[in-house]
């Protein structure tokens, strides 16, 4: 099931208010009984020093106490016959209070014996044995298979023993009835209770919510951030995070807006001078005309045709693209093929190139093809920029942890300002006579970034130009 | 006409001088935003028409045009550019360009955009020029008089078409040099008076007055 904190903060909440008001119970009976326990042994003491006061000039001799033994055995009925409520109970209270006296009646006893162990006077049902084994004080008693707390008073004026019964039962009953009322309110107040915190809790995702449909009727473009005023503090991580993708998010499609405009006006250019030239062809007077013309026609193929392999090689770049596996290969090597693929171009510019590796041939690990790709770029933009009758110098070196790769041009070079600029795609240099995608450095950017490489543009030691360097991670030695 | 064409791309430039060329027209080409703002703003310099790009280095396409019309210079423009969609067109309508035509784009359609920004900014209903009985059709390139058609050379085409749409005005030596030759080509100091000579001989010597030290002017019909 979907997890929902509002179910969860309802059961959970209940399962604890349930759990903490049991233990209050369970705690105030425990203190309760004890409480009830003295009170009640303090009553019984009490009642049994009201009955020792009746008698304190007592004289078994001058004093008959059969007739008080006779009204005490009489049946209650009979004693309250002036309570007719009582007698015929008719209102629901009167039946109530009715049986409460039933009950009571059996729960008090009393004895009282002389000096010679005779009773000689006691409560109704009371067995003709002392209720207790006559020391003075609290004792318990079991009679007529109930628990009973009996005290017994001995009065040294008079000889008489004292011994008054409570059964505690009565008692027990007593505390269990306040049990019982605690339940019975906890369990006519828990609905309520849930109802409560299910409102509540409900009231404050009500925020949640608000959060969700602000986001929910966004246009797919709408990315600004979501305001964090109105955001309660427990879930303002939550919408900080979400913020921050919109912004990530804005950035991608700002991103991609650019290069849809830029990749727009570097197809269509070399289209519009193509449809030119083409019309150029089509009206021209003379043969040379047309010939002239169809040479730009094909130029512009060319150029039209670099722009849109650079672009695929572009897409085909990236971690999610790369077709073959990452091996272990000779950088120098690759650099050799690469310089003996471009030379012909150099010699055609009257440029020296020159490759010059370490003598180790250190082993990388990378992807033959994007690493052919790099070089290809990195050399052909050596050339691309450099003045005739230069060098263009390739360098591999072994350092401790890095393979570096150097490509040394005596160009123009890169203004420090426009050195993060220059791996923008389609970015390029304003008044760059040389003809070029302007993706190529994009692509360098992406094959270094795809095997966890940096780049460093540097100035050569012979202060003009550009030193190109390339810093692979070398791999731990087996 | 006289154009000036504003395109960093040194193919599309080329292929566009080079038709516009064929289309009889004079073609100065700049290649960056700040150097076409120098050219336009300076008092030395008339065009008929210009063809500016939106992506230019230095100073983009729309400022160089929100510049121009901001010293209230009214030569109308026409905006080259790969970005096609409603909101580019109506930004570069609204900083003042005339009219707008996206890459790839067709010669023939950029001339006869470029024919008909010219005759609206000389206030002129009909395709057709039409002066007493003299007709010049800027779009067939065709001159007739007295219902005759006239072969004309490109220069002397243009010439008189300058000429009769400013009917009434003095037109510089200066400027119809600019008409005829743009910057690049060397000018023979003598052969705007030859091509004015043949234009007489053709039209008659009274159709073009002589304005001595200034310039030349066709007198305004009433």
């Amino acid at each position: 099931m979907k997890s929902s904190i509002r179910t969860f903060l309802l059961i959970n909440l209940l399962l604890s208010v349930t759990l903490i008001i049991s233990l209050a119970i369970i705690g105030n009976l425990f203190l309760a009984h004890k409480d009830i326990q003295i009170q009640l042994d303090a009553q019984l003491i009490n009642t049994t020093l009201h009955i020792k006061s009746f008698f304190s000039d007592f004289n078994e001799d001058k004093r008959d106490l059969s007739s008080i033994q006779r009204s005490l055995l009489t049946p209650i009925d009979t004693t309250l016959r002036n309570y007719p409520g009582i007698v015929n109970p008719k209102t629901h209270q009167q039946h109530d209070v009715a049986k409460a006296i039933q009950q009571s009646q059996n729960n008090l006893e009393f004895q009282i014996w002389n000096h010679d162990g005779r009773l000689i006077l006691h409560s109704p049902n009371t067995p003709k044995i002392p209720l207790s084994n006559g020391k003075d004080g609290l004792s318990n008693l079991w009679l007529r298979g109930d628990s009973w707390r009996v005290n017994t008073l001995y009065d040294p004026s008079n000889e008489l023993t004292f011994m008054v019964a409570e059964r505690t039962d009565y008692r027990q009953t007593l505390e269990n009835k306040l049990t019982k009322d605690s339940i019975f309110i906890m369990l006519i107040t828990y609905p309520f209770l849930g109802l409560l915190i299910w409102i509540i809790v409900g009231r404050g995702l009500d925020t949640l919510k608000k959060v969700a449909n602000e986001v929910r009727h966004r246009a797919p473009s709408y990315l600004k951030p979501v305001d964090l005023t109105s955001v309660p503090s427990e879930i303002e991580p939550l919408v900080k995070e979400l913020n921050n993708l919109f912004n990530r998010l804005q950035e991608a499609f700002d991103r991609e807006k650019r290069f849809t405009a830029d990749a727009a006006h570097e197809l269509r250019t070399p289209l519009a001078a193509l449809n030119t030239f083409t019309q150029i062809a089509l009206r021209a007077q003379t043969p040379e005309e047309r010939k002239d013309a169809l040479l730009k026609v094909l130029a512009g193929v060319n150029r039209g045709t670099h722009v849109v392999q650079q672009l695929l090689t572009l897409n085909r770049m990236t971690p999610e693209a790369m077709r073959d596996k990452a091996i272990k290969m000779d950088l120098s090597k690759e650099a050799a093929d690469i310089a003996a693929e471009l030379a012909p171009e150099a010699i055609a510019k009257k440029i020296e190139l020159e490759l010059l590796c370490c003598e180790t041939s250190p082993i990388m690990i990378g992807h033959p093809t994007a690493i052919g790709i790099l070089l290809r770029n990195l050399i052909d933009n050596a050339i691309r920029y450099s003045p005739e009758k230069s060098t263009v110098t390739i360098k591999i070196e072994d350092r401790p942890h890095k393979i570096v790769l150097r490509v040394i041009d005596n160009g123009p070079g890169i203004p420090d300002e426009l050195k993060e600029r220059v791996f923008e795609r389609f970015f390029r240099i304003i008044g760059t006579k040389a003809t070029g995608s302007g993706l190529g450095l994009g692509i360098v950017l992406q094959i270094v970034t795809l095997h966890h490489a940096e780049i460093k543009l540097e100035k050569p030691e012979s202060g003009q130009g550009l030193d190109f360097q390339v810093w692979f991670p070398k791999p731990p030695t087996l | 006409m006289r154009v000036l064409l504003v395109e960093d791309d040194e193919f599309l430039g080329d292929g566009i001088r080079t038709g516009l060329k064929h289309y009889g027209h004079t073609v100065d080409w700049v290649k960056d935003g700040r150097a076409a703002a120098d050219v336009i703003t300076s008092n030395h310099e008339t065009f008929d028409v210009i063809v500016l790009d939106i992506g230019l280095p230095k100073i983009s396409g729309l400022t160089v045009l929100s510049m121009i019309r901001n010293k209230n210079i009214a030569t109308p423009v026409v905006m080259l550019t790969a970005r096609d969609t409603v909101e580019d067109r109506v930004t570069g309508l609204d900083e003042g360009a005339d009219d707008y035509i996206a890459k790839p784009f067709d010669l023939d359609e950029l001339c006869a955009r470029m024919r008909a920004l010219q005759r609206r900014s000389n206030a002129r209903a009909k395709p057709v020029i039409t002066y007493d009985d003299i007709t010049v059709d800027p779009a067939s390139h065709v001159v007739t008089y007295k219902e005759e058609e006239i072969m004309v050379s490109r220069r002397e085409f243009a010439l008189l078409q300058k000429l009769l749409e400013n009917a009434g005005r003095v037109i510089s030596r200066e400027q119809l040099n600019q008409t005829l030759y743009g910057w690049s080509e060397n000018i023979d100091s003598n052969a705007l008076e030859v091509h004015i000579h043949n234009l007489r001989k053709r039209f008659g010597s009274k159709l073009i007055r002589t304005i001595r030290g200034v310039g030349y002017m066709v007198e305004k019909i009433e």
